[in-house]
């Protein structure tokens, strides 16, 4: 997994979660968008976690320069909070699913996999209906 | 004009004074007397402000000012300037004999005999309504862009301010949520005390994320802010329709206008609650959003083809009382129609002035038979 965000606690954080899973394994963090185009090409990995801005600027840039080189690439976008304004950018741009950064960590993984198993959306559709929707 | 002409108006003063007052046609030139009645009315003052020269002798200037000047004391004023300075500048809205108006500009000037003894006044003015109005208008329209420029520049401060606290501070309570979960994983079980702690920690972190969605929340523009009416609608669709696999369609009949801000408010909010219905209640494969604009009239129709309800009273629960009462505060008509099986419409129907006298009168919730027999 590729995980991209450009706050190196948050970075650390998700890839701390994600150490505790015996079938996951980052293999990148990116802290800007042109490093994790880099850093997909490079390990080409199954799942891409990307915070949905960079240093200030929208990560959908990025995710539809990726999905077009890789159409099969499963990108998954992190909100901040659910009414975030490029949630709905970076879906039409490719992303597979979004994920909210303090969802509970079970969670999380499950929606890893389920995107993972090539599920779109499953997430984003959840947390719309929820009752934050 | 020959030589000859020019001599014979010379040779009297009075006479060409008395032609000067009665062909200038494109300024009123009257005179009043110590009473403030008026005393000569020259061809332009009759074309200006309606009064024939027979009508116009012995009629108190008073009678040329409006209602509110009266009120003031301009008529009292303008004289007493004239008096004291020599002359008095006359620019405001006058009244013509049938009761319109008039912008005049002109100028009140003392008549003086020669020892200096004060003998009336005269008035000589023009009609400058039409450069008054364009001069009006030109205000009117810089106003307007001076107020939407600066409320332009509060809605990007807003902005800006939310978009820091989003991606400062939001971000370090989320950076510790995450490390406070790393941390669980870390402890044994056995660690009673510490999971308590952890667990409180946990909530306040949370807290302070609640608390700071919120603000970010209400200092972002709102839909209404950014876009008009039907923008907002369109958007909602757009928003619906790549968040859910639905078929969405938001459509609009008739010219669109600004309402009220209060009744848009009202109307965009009816239309997030019934939308919110059906994306958690309806499973739906088709949503249809539909605006419609009428002379008189602004309805707003959302229907699906989702499961439906019965729609018995009191429809507690589905939002619908909210509707309702939303409905009822900008004087509209609610109607519900639903069955089992056959999916929802709800129509509110407001008058564009967002009055209406009719907020009194039940409103119609009703099954449909039509619907129910299929």
């Amino acid at each position: 997994m590729l995980v991209a965000d450009c706050h190196h606690l948050i970075r650390e954080g998700l890839a701390n979660l994600l150490s505790y899973e015996p079938d996951m394994q980052v293999v990148g963090d990116a802290s800007s968008g042109p490093e994790a185009m880099d850093l997909f090409r490079e390990h080409r990995p199954d799942i891409a976690l990307m915070d949905l801005r960079m240093t200030g600027e929208s990560a959908v840039d990025a995710i539809r320069t990726l999905i077009r080189e890789f159409p099969d690439a499963r990108i998954l976008v992190l909100a901040t909070f659910p009414e975030d304004q490029e949630i709905m950018p970076a879906l039409r741009a490719g992303a597979k699913d979004c994920l909210l950064k303090d969802m509970p960590r079970g969670e999380m993984v499950a929606a890893i996999r389920t995107a993972y198993a090539g599920q779109r959306l499953h997430y984003y559709q959840q947390m719309r209906r929820g009752p934050s929707a | 004009m020959s030589d000859v002409d020019y001599v014979e108006l010379r040779l009297h003063p009075e006479e060409r004074l008395r032609l000067i007052e009665e062909n200038v046609e494109d300024y009123a030139i009257f005179v009043i007397d110590m009473q403030g009645r008026i005393a000569s009315w020259n061809r332009g003052a009759e074309r200006i402000l309606g009064y024939s020269e027979q009508e116009a002798i012995g009629l108190h200037c008073r009678e040329l000012f409006t209602p509110e000047d009266r009120a003031r004391g301009a008529v009292e004023i303008e004289r007493t300037i004239a008096d004291e300075t020599g002359r008095a500048v006359d620019e405001r809205w006058h009244l013509r004999k049938d009761g319109s108006r008039f912008w005049g500009n002109g100028i009140m000037t003392a008549l003086k005999d020669e020892r200096g003894g004060l003998r009336g006044h005269v008035k000589i003015l023009r009609d400058e309504t039409l450069r008054k109005q364009a001069q009006d208008a030109l205000v009117r329209e810089q106003e307007k862009r001076i107020e939407q420029e600066s409320r332009n520049a509060v809605l990007q401060e807003r902005n800006r301010i939310a978009q820091e606290i989003h991606d400062t501070l939001a971000q370090s309570l989320t950076a510790i949520h995450l490390h406070l979960e790393a941390l669980r994983d870390l402890l044994r079980q056995e660690d009673e005390p510490i999971h308590k702690m952890l667990d409180k920690v946990q909530e306040l972190v949370r807290n302070g994320l609640t608390e700071t969605r919120r603000s970010v929340q209400a200092l972002r523009p709102q839909l209404l802010e950014a876009n008009s009416l039907t923008g907002a609608f369109f958007r909602m669709a757009e928003e619906i329709r790549s968040g859910a696999s639905m078929e969405v369609r938001c459509v609009v009949h008739g010219e669109a206008i600004p309402l009220p801000p209060n009744v848009e408010d009202q109307l965009l909010r009816i239309g997030q609650e019934a939308v919110t219905n059906v994306l958690r209640h309806a499973d739906a494969t088709e949503l249809e959003l539909i605006l419609r604009f009428e002379p008189e009239t602004f309805t707003l129709e959302i229907r699906d083809n989702g499961q439906g309800f019965e729609p018995q009273p009191p429809w507690r629960g589905f939002g619908l009382i909210g509707i309702q009462e939303r409905a009822k505060s900008i004087g509209g008509q609610t109607t519900l129609i639903s069955a089992p099986g056959k999916g929802t419409r709800i129509t509110v129907t407001a008058p564009l002035d967002g009055r209406g006298g009719r907020s009194e009168e039940p409103t119609g919730l009703l099954p449909d038979e039509n619907m129910r027999k299929g």
